[in-house]
């Protein structure tokens, strides 16, 4: 139950990006098309469960019995950053490669905070392994499901009229606050 | 790897430093704890842009990128273990957004963007600027929410104590994270209409001169 619930809130309540507004610099990055959109999503919740448990399993088995829990945000960004580093170099292997789209999208990554924010989140609640392992993959979703959202609210954007001056960066924010606003609807769902 | 590669032009890089500032912007409650979180964002940046001033030349280009987002984040633990040791009620307050800095995108395109060959003294200058433009857009952002959100002005980090202005809150929902970006988004838009109004006005000057 407790599972479920975690999920949920990680998906709608507790959007990460909306609701602490990690990550909200992708939205200049990836949300051109859908399929953009997609892609960079997989790939962030592909880095955040990986380097999320073996985060969690270092801090657990290494940082905690040594008495060292102050290293964790170095820690992880070292972690994630490795893990950014091989994803790229397989997928240069396996297309043949070397500027594919998915090495394209990975360096925002490693500027992008919703991987470290699930991180230190889970530690923080002090999440058990499987607990923390849903919590990172349902991150990932929910920061997926925002950005193949506004993909198609900016494609909508792009062909209304409105103040030239809003044009561009201003409206997306403010629009990204309605959904916001909208999301903090399921707010009784949060843990 | 650089993220810089990804940017085209400086238009484009102005938007994206602006949204790279708003986690930074969740925090901005009350001006004290926006005055702190600007404090180790300054030191971040500075740490960052000395250390990579000193050894940049010693790391092959390849793996520069890489040695950017180690240095901040080296520099962020050593902020965060500072304020913990120092101001241990700040740290408290700011909570996941103090470690956040570690992937501070606009720390890492600061590092980036200054170049190799220049001397040491222009990177702290710059991020001398960088932190000085960061304190005033968090310090303003705090003041209208602090004075609107909340309806008090300098409370400490949680809301308490401070001269009471407002007896009930004008706009409550200034406090929450719908407003950053609401409040965000305005100022974007103000900004972007007096750029093009000067804009218009330097070509009317010179379209005279002509």
């Amino acid at each position: 139950m407790e599972a479920i619930l975690i999920v949920l809130a990680a998906i709608l309540a507790d959007n990460l990006l909306l609701s602490r507004l990690f990550g909200v610099e992708s939205f200049f990055t990836a949300t051109e098309k859908p399929s953009g959109a997609a892609l960079y999503g997989g790939l962030v919740t592909c880095v955040c469960v990986l380097s999320g448990t073996t985060v969690i399993l270092l801090h657990k088995f290494v940082l905690e019995p040594l008495k060292l829990q102050y290293f964790v945000t170095f820690v992880s960004v070292v972690v994630i950053t490795a893990f950014i580093c091989a994803i790229r170099l397989i997928s240069s292997k396996a297309s043949g490669k070397e500027h594919n789209a998915v090495a394209f999208a990975l360096p925002v990554i490693s500027g992008n905070c919703i991987v470290l924010g699930s991180i230190l989140i889970c530690i923080e609640n002090s999440f058990s392994i499987l607990m923390s392992v849903l919590f990172l993959l349902a991150a990932g979703v929910g920061f997926t499901f925002v950005m193949l959202v506004f993909s198609s609210i900016q494609k909508r954007l792009e062909n209304s009229d409105m103040a030239d001056s809003f044009r561009g960066i201003p409206i997306l924010l403010i629009s990204c606050a309605i959904a916001a606003m909208a999301f903090s609807g399921f707010y009784g769902l949060s843990f | 790897m650089l993220i810089k590669t990804r940017i085209k032009s400086s238009t484009e890089l102005s938007s994206y430093k602006m949204l790279t500032v708003c986690p930074l912007l969740v925090v901005t409650t009350t001006v004290t704890r926006a005055l702190s979180m600007a404090v180790a964002f300054a030191l971040t940046l500075l740490l960052a842009q000395v250390i990579v001033a000193i050894f940049k030349k010693l790391i092959p280009l390849k793996l520069r990128s890489l040695f950017y987002v180690t240095v901040t984040a080296f520099c962020a633990s050593l902020v965060e273990i500072l304020f913990w040791y120092t101001v241990p009620g700040i740290a408290d307050s700011l909570g996941i957004y103090l470690p956040i800095l570690a992937v501070s995108c606009i720390i890492l395109v600061r590092l980036e963007s200054t170049k190799a060959e220049s001397p040491a003294m222009g990177a702290i200058v710059d991020s001398l600027v960088t932190s000085a433009q960061m304190v005033l857009v968090m310090l303003g952002v705090s003041f209208v929410r602090e004075l609107f959100g909340i309806g008090k002005l300098f409370s400490d980090c949680f809301g308490n104590g401070g001269v009471l202005v407002f007896k009930t809150a004008p706009v409550p929902v200034l406090s929450t994270t719908v407003g950053v970006l609401f409040l965000v988004g305005i100022i974007a838009a103000v900004a972007k209409y007096i750029v093009k109004k000067k804009k218009i006005a330097a070509r009317n000057a010179a379209n005279d001169l002509v």
